[in-house]
């Protein structure tokens, strides 16, 4: 991973810039959790029928 | 300024992605032998091109452009419209995808309006020419507003010269009218698939490669700081009631997303549950892509070009300055591609209205599947002629309806789909007041809207007329139903019901200053109340034979 981006990352979580927790909840809080919830959900649901295609 | 060879490598690329989506329309031709295969491709369509499909066709050059120019704008708090978008998503496939799939196949539906008029049952059509008739008025002038969009991007990118928009919107719509009207819905559904993952593509790779020649997310984040500390909260500024009434109405885009007949005639296409599973994730994850993605290339673009004349703009910026010439063609296209698949959707759903709804509906012309297809092709050319004759002649007035068709179409169709999934809930009184309700309190609300912040718009001139408007178009369509010998007491009770709330919600906006809320909200909420309103009031006449 090119190193600006794990600096950013870095950057970003740890909150050691200006960006209040309102826009780090709205910039990728949700969207990430989100993302998950729903890979998450069609798992479990693929499990649950059994489907294997 | 653009390079010679720059312009030259967009044009090919350009060409030959219209060439490809000619070659999908052709493919999709060759499949296509009749009437149910060209309104709904047989309902065949796997996980992949109904999830994408339903997503890219509802976005239009919005996406690209719009949602771009929003973070450009507004920094961070610009992304308010994603979370609005995206719980519209979940609503769409996860309530709505699986029963409605079902529904419509149970009842052998083929269109929104015919799940509508087949649930509730409707011996003189009343529903069905309500619904036809807001969906074909809705979806021409976004066809119209499409074409102006695609004629305008045309004509940048191909550098077509001084008459570039007339043959721009020329170019597009043979393009995009050839191809809906060889393969109809499956052709539209694969073309979306096409358009839909460059699109993603696009807006996902341009800003992540922007954001690290600026210098990774700390150096985006210092920059946006540098110009405007606001750019870095979720408010932008913004406080009190017009913080609340922005975050209502950005959250409240996504209510709009179960009443697009475009999006949801996907899931009733969809070949069955395991598809309809598969596409939840696929549309999901595409939305989350797409939206962030933009939001992303907002901020990059106002980092990297702060002194843009437009900020929608942005996107095609960046590609151009970033870009290998090549590889700003395919951006390029991307950004026509988000145009091009909502407009070849809508042209299929305003074709469908005519020929299904009305033709082999209304007026009782049922045609065999080989004539169906004929019908509906010669729909499409008439409607895809329309529409270029309107972007052409109209485009100013284009620009000003439009603002009312997603929110119309949304709180028509979106309460009425919902409460479509649950049977009994409503009947056609309250089917009937919900679709007029929604037409009208958006309609009312928006010009409101209008009133306050563009005093020398069309808007104040007709806005002190509207309540007498109101009650004569209330009574021409009373009058229609009772010579036409349509009407039941029912069908009056719904549209005095439309006519008082309408006129509640003018009064609502007028006096009370609610001016700062998102027309869709109030429409969505007044429609669904006079709908079970009018359906309780008639609870007597529910039963009557259908």
């Amino acid at each position: 991973m090119p190193r600006p981006f794990v600096c950013g990352l870095r950057y970003t979580i740890a909150m050691e810039h200006r960006i209040t927790l309102g826009a780090h909840l709205l910039l990728w809080v949700f969207p990430l959790i989100l993302a998950v919830v729903v890979i998450a959900t069609a798992a479990i649901e693929k499990l649950r029928t059994g489907d294997s295609r | 300024m653009i390079g010679h060879t720059t312009v030259l490598s967009v044009d090919v690329v350009m060409v030959l992605y219209l060439c490809v989506l000619l070659m999908i329309g052709w493919l999709a031709g060759r499949r296509t032998h009749g009437g149910d295969d060209f309104h709904l491709a047989g309902r065949t369509l796997g996980g992949w091109s109904a999830g994408i499909s339903s997503t890219a066709s509802s976005e239009s050059g919005w996406v690209t452009m719009g949602a771009v120019g929003m973070t450009y704008a507004y920094g961070v708090s610009g992304l308010w419209f994603a979370p609005g978008c995206l719980l519209g998503y979940l609503v769409n496939v996860y309530v709505v995808a699986p029963r409605l799939r079902r529904l419509s196949f149970d009842q052998g539906s083929v269109t929104l309006t015919d799940v509508i008029t087949r649930r509730w049952g409707d011996p003189k059509h009343v529903l069905r020419i309500t619904a036809t008739t807001i969906i074909l008025l809705c979806m021409m002038i976004y066809v119209a507003s499409q074409m102006t969009a695609a004629g305008k991007a045309f004509a940048t990118t191909l550098n077509l010269g001084t008459s570039g928009y007339s043959w721009g919107v020329i170019i597009g719509a043979i393009v995009i009218t050839l191809v809906t009207l060889m393969g109809g819905f499956r052709a539209v559904a694969w073309t979306d698939l096409f358009q839909g993952l460059l699109v993603a593509a696009g807006v996902l790779v341009l800003p992540l490669y922007a954001v690290a020649r600026i210098g990774g997310f700390g150096a985006l984040f210092q920059n946006l700081a540098a110009i405007d500390p606001d750019f870095l909260t979720a408010g932008g500024g913004r406080v009190g009631p017009a913080l609340w009434g922005f975050i209502v109405g950005e959250l409240g885009i996504g209510l709009g997303y179960p009443g697009m007949p475009h999006v949801v005639t996907r899931y009733m296409a969809a070949r069955n549950n395991h598809e309809v599973r598969k596409l939840r994730v696929i549309a999901m994850m595409w939305g989350i892509a797409v939206f962030y993605g933009a939001g992303l290339a907002g901020l990059a673009g106002r980092v990297m070009l702060p002194n843009l004349v437009d900020g929608e703009t942005a996107l095609i910026a960046l590609a151009l300055k970033l870009a290998h010439p090549v590889v700003a063609g395919l951006l390029l296209a991307a950004v026509i591609s988000a145009v091009l698949s909502t407009v070849s959707s809508q042209l299929l759903v305003a074709a469908s209205a005519v020929s299904y709804d009305i033709v082999e509906g209304a007026m009782n012309k049922k045609q065999d599947d080989r004539r169906s297809l004929v019908l509906g092709r010669w729909t499409v050319a008439v409607i895809g002629l329309l529409g270029v004759l309107i972007a052409l002649r109209g485009e100013s007035m284009v620009f000003w309806f439009v603002l009312f068709a997603w929110s119309g179409l949304g709180a028509s169709f979106a309460p009425l789909t919902l409460m479509a999934l649950r049977p009994r809930l409503i009947n056609r009184y309250g089917a009937l007041a919900c679709m007029l309700t929604g037409t009208g309190v958006t309609i009312m609300w928006k010009l409101g809207i209008k009133n306050v912040t563009d005093p020398t718009s069309i808007g104040p001139l007709l806005f002190g007329r509207l309540w007498w408007i109101t009650l004569l178009v209330a009574a021409a369509i009373l009058l229609l139903g009772r010579l036409g010998q349509a009407f039941e007491p029912g069908h009056s009770t719904a549209v005095l019901t439309a006519a008082l709330v309408t006129l509640g919600s003018w009064v609502l906006v007028q006096r009370w200053g609610l001016h700062n809320f998102y027309e869709l909200v109030p429409a969505f909420v007044f429609a669904s109340a006079a709908a079970l309103a009018v359906s309780w009031v008639t609870e007597s006449e529910r039963n009557q034979p259908g």
